[in-house]
């Protein structure tokens, strides 16, 4: 039998929400009048790992810490691919085993064309 | 498909040969691998084959679309390589981006599956964006960039809503079951929000009013070869792909949406041409006889059938062609002045009377003058569009193609007044250059002569 969809089967997510947003609003009420209320200058700093806050946040930083970190998103999306072919290693067979070693063949030559751009030189 | 995976190795190719310096060759190889790419493609006609569980199918529709996109690319390969002379950056990287765009734009004209589409649609939009900041020390090439990458990006959510509306209707991302569904009758309104989401994001993908505003400042500021690639590439591109989209499978939506179509249609052609009349820089001009031109194009969208596709596939061609030998002589005048003012087109036919043939060709062309392609196009687009019943809008794009003749022919008068400050020697005309603007001044005229050799193909 083929099942029509309808706004009923998203009702689920709809309770997820819910239920998610619940908790935060519940916990932050019982946390207000539970909780000691202590106010001052130590008490209002931010915690950074329990060493004092130098200077101010908003200062410019090197470019070179996006292009590290765009790259990084873009191999580790990619890594996320291999996870499906190792659930269906067996099922996808030789033909399976070419596709993927070629498509990682595509991105180790990605990784080699940014190493050989200068992209991870840091000076 | 074969066209795809050899336009795929060529973007990835040109990327290697960065790197592994062979550079400078890159121009000849990609040239030559675009012929050979070309051939492949044709090799698939009349042979219907459905590709990845029908995630693809290439039929005569897509080699159709898939061969101009090809032929339009080759254009713009072949007058690259003034540019790099002129811009600093990297060559090949550039090469590279154009390749995916147009491989972004192979996916948009043969897919059958809306993942697939969105796919395409996102690879083209993202190599454009990047293709617009090409010029990275000039400011309004950054600022085109980034308008373009914000609205398209916004736009782009539209998109995927409107393809998550339609899934929650039909059940299926194919066009096949999609079809199926909506010619069953009795839609759920999902089905009409989400037909009405794709197109509002497919409007602005062709620039058609009102959301054109980025049009021409994102065709000004790019540069001039870049502008050349988005007004055919993706102009072919993205009505290849509504095209597709309409007739494939949405067509039972269009007679309740006629009255969106309508207003979309006539503010098109009526921007397109008004907007037009008030520029002084030919490439904002262009960029304006763009959205006129998307808005004829609209026409052949609304009766989404199978003529009203190949009324569509003949009227890109003409546009193209006409468009492609247009900015080339742009492009040697700004090599000359550093600017796309139109006045320097002033005098042209004392010191370059061919140049100045070639452009009179093509404006005839773009305002639709017999014997030219141009003629045909609206006069194929203009009979589909009457058969569906839209003789209204016929009345407003004949209108407006009568104003399109007035900012036409004054590029046309301006080259053939003789003009004090006209050029004291005739322009170094580059012999790629030469070659393209033979071939489609050569096309415009045949189209407009025989136009029956691409009127009945699909």
């Amino acid at each position: 039998m083929q099942h029509t969809a309808s706004v009923l089967d998203f009702l689920p997510i709809l309770i997820q929400f819910g239920v998610a947003s619940a908790f935060v609003i519940f916990t932050l009420i019982v946390i207000s009048f539970a909780g000691p209320s202590l106010k001052g200058k130590t008490k209002d700093e931010n915690f950074e790992c329990g060493i004092e806050a130098d200077g101010n946040a908003r200062v410019p930083y090197s470019i070179k810490y996006f292009l590290i970190a765009i790259l990084f998103v873009l191999f580790d999306v990619e890594v996320i691919f291999l996870y499906p072919w190792a659930v269906n290693f067996k099922s996808l067979g030789l033909m399976g085993l070419i596709e993927m070693f070629m498509f990682i063949a595509f991105f180790l030559f990605g990784f080699y064309y940014i190493y050989k751009r200068g992209a991870l030189n840091w000076e | 498909m074969k066209a795809l995976i050899s336009l795929s190795a060529l973007a990835i190719l040109s990327l290697a040969g960065e790197i592994f310096g062979f550079k400078r060759q890159t121009n000849v190889l990609l040239i030559i691998g675009l012929l050979v790419t070309l051939v492949l493609n044709f090799m698939d006609w009349n042979t219907n084959i459905s590709y990845f569980s029908n995630m693809m199918q290439y039929d005569n529709f897509s080699v159709a679309f898939t061969g101009a996109i090809l032929l339009c690319g080759l254009a713009v390969v072949l007058l690259s390589p003034h540019f790099f002379k002129v811009v600093e950056t990297s060559e090949s990287e550039s090469y590279a981006q154009l390749l995916f765009l147009m491989a972004g734009g192979l996916l948009m004209v043969s897919f059958s599956n809306l993942s697939m589409f969105f796919i395409g649609i996102e690879l083209l939009s993202i190599a454009s964006y990047i293709l617009a900041g090409t010029d990275k020390r000039n400011l309004y090439s950054n600022e085109a960039a980034l308008k373009y990458f914000l609205m398209g990006a916004f736009w782009s959510s539209f998109l995927l809503m409107g393809i998550a509306l339609v899934y929650a209707a039909a059940g299926s991302f194919d066009l096949a079951t999609i079809a199926a569904y909506s010619t069953k009758g009795n839609l759920s309104g999902y089905f009409y929000l989400g037909t009405f989401f794709i197109t509002l994001a497919l409007a602005f993908k062709v620039s058609a009013a009102p959301f054109h505003f980025w049009a021409p400042d994102v065709y000004d500021g790019s540069p001039t070869i870049v502008t050349l690639s988005m007004s055919t590439i993706v102009k072919i591109a993205a009505f290849g792909a509504a095209a597709r989209l309409f007739s494939y499978a949405l067509y039972p939506a269009m007679p309740s949406m006629s009255k969106i179509w309508w207003i979309l249609t006539a503010l098109t052609l009526l921007v397109g041409s008004l907007g037009a009349l008030q520029q002084t820089s030919f490439k904002r001009l262009l960029a304006y006889s763009g959205v006129a031109n998307a808005g004829y194009l609209l026409l052949g969208l609304i009766a989404a059938n199978n003529n009203a596709n190949n009324a569509l596939l003949f009227y890109l061609i003409a546009y193209s062609v006409a468009t492609i030998s247009a900015f080339a002589v742009l492009l040697l005048l700004s090599y000359k002045y550093d600017d796309e003012n139109g006045e320097h087109f002033k005098g042209l036919a004392t010191t370059s009377p061919w140049l100045a043939a070639a452009v009179t060709v093509s404006m005839l062309s773009l305002a639709g003058i017999p014997p030219t392609a141009g003629f045909f196009g609206k006069y194929y687009l203009f009979t589909q569009a009457i058969a569906a019943g839209h003789t209204s809008l016929v009345v407003v794009a004949i209108l407006s193609s009568i104003v399109s003749i007035v900012y036409y022919f004054r590029i046309i008068i301006n080259m053939y007044i003789p003009d004090e400050n006209s050029l004291p020697t005739a322009l170094e005309l580059p012999f790629v250059y030469k070659i393209v603007l033979i071939i489609t001044t050569i096309t415009s005229l045949a189209l407009g002569i025989y136009p029956s050799v691409l009127a009945n193909i699909l």
